[in-house]
């Protein structure tokens, strides 16, 4: 089952392989992004950062939505990791299985304008946009940079921070 | 529940407790401070801390096997409930806090041989692409 979809800008990395992979007793991880999956050195990189006990695939967004409709993809435990919210909701859109929607690191590589969210989110107008829509998906969907920390529902920071 | 300490010469504990935030923040641990001025010394430390355990097991991890915060340790560790790791990385520390298993000298063995895999000289690898069948086999 996909155990999480989650909008984190570094992918994977030490959370995610440190603490995430643990707590959701990770077997498979799938990352969801156009550029890393047309670049050798990027995914290089990545698949150095996965653990040994968790398989992982590179995709292109539109790729990881089909192999997510993969009826298989329901007796694995897995994480989808995307870098921008907009991608999120393109798989959220496709997916309806998802058990949680995660908000984790987003946004300070970003050069543009940007509102800063919360600690670790700074979030575009644009992305901003794209947050609202996964929520009309994902009503759940909430910011969490790791599991020892509270979930915070992405709906109460809209309304609260009215976006 | 197992209480665990990190132990330091100068602030590597603290420098530590800033990295640790990002992965397990709302921990509870104890970092003690060897030789640093404006803390107490850290003999004090290191007692307040074992005082603290009031008959509980701890962890006690230190930067440097046989350096003197090492030594303290261990003497004042002297019938307490502990386990005492010496020249600890960031994923041997994470390993641990994370551990979902009793922390018994084998478990700590194993953890510890995970640590060490961890330190590696890092080169750079053939991208290992896996298609869909076999990630889903």
């Amino acid at each position: 089952m996909i155990k999480a979809l989650r909008v984190d800008e570094r992918l994977v990395h030490g959370q995610i392989a440190m603490v995430w992979s643990k707590e959701l007793k990770l077997q498979g991880l799938v990352i969801a992004n156009d550029e890393v999956a047309n670049n050798e050195t990027q995914k290089m990189a990545l698949q150095m950062a996965v653990p040994s006990t968790v398989k992982s695939i590179i995709k292109d967004v539109n790729g990881a939505i089909k192999l997510l409709q993969n009826p298989k993809a329901s007796e694995m435990n897995l994480m989808v990791l995307v870098k921008t919210v907009e991608d999120a909701v393109k798989i959220a859109r496709e997916i309806s299985t998802i058990e949680y929607v995660n908000i984790g690191n987003a946004g300070k590589m970003v050069q543009a304008e940007k509102k800063q969210i919360t600690k670790y989110v700074m979030l575009t107008d644009s992305e901003i946009t794209a947050l609202k829509e996964l929520v009309e998906v994902y009503p759940e969907t909430a910011f969490q940079a790791v599991p020892s920390e509270d979930k915070v529902l992405a709906r109460s920071i809209i309304k609260d921070q009215n976006l | 529940m197992t209480k665990i300490a990190i132990a330091t010469h100068g602030n590597f504990a603290k420098g530590l407790k800033s990295t640790l935030e990002l992965f397990i923040p709302n921990e509870p641990i104890t970092y003690l401070s060897a030789y640093v001025e404006d803390e107490a010394s850290i003999d004090d430390q290191i007692h307040d801390f074992f005082d603290s355990l009031n008959g509980e097991a701890a962890v006690v991890f230190t930067d440097l096997f046989g350096g003197s915060v090492n030594q303290k340790v261990l003497i004042e560790s002297s019938g307490k409930n502990t386990q005492i790791i010496a020249g600890f990385n960031l994923s041997l520390v994470l390993e641990v806090v994370l551990n979902k298993e009793q922390l018994t000298e084998e478990r700590l063995e194993q953890l510890i041989a995970s640590g060490r895999e961890a330190m590696q000289l890092v080169t750079p690898i053939n991208s290992t692409e896996i298609n869909e069948e076999e990630f889903f086999a």
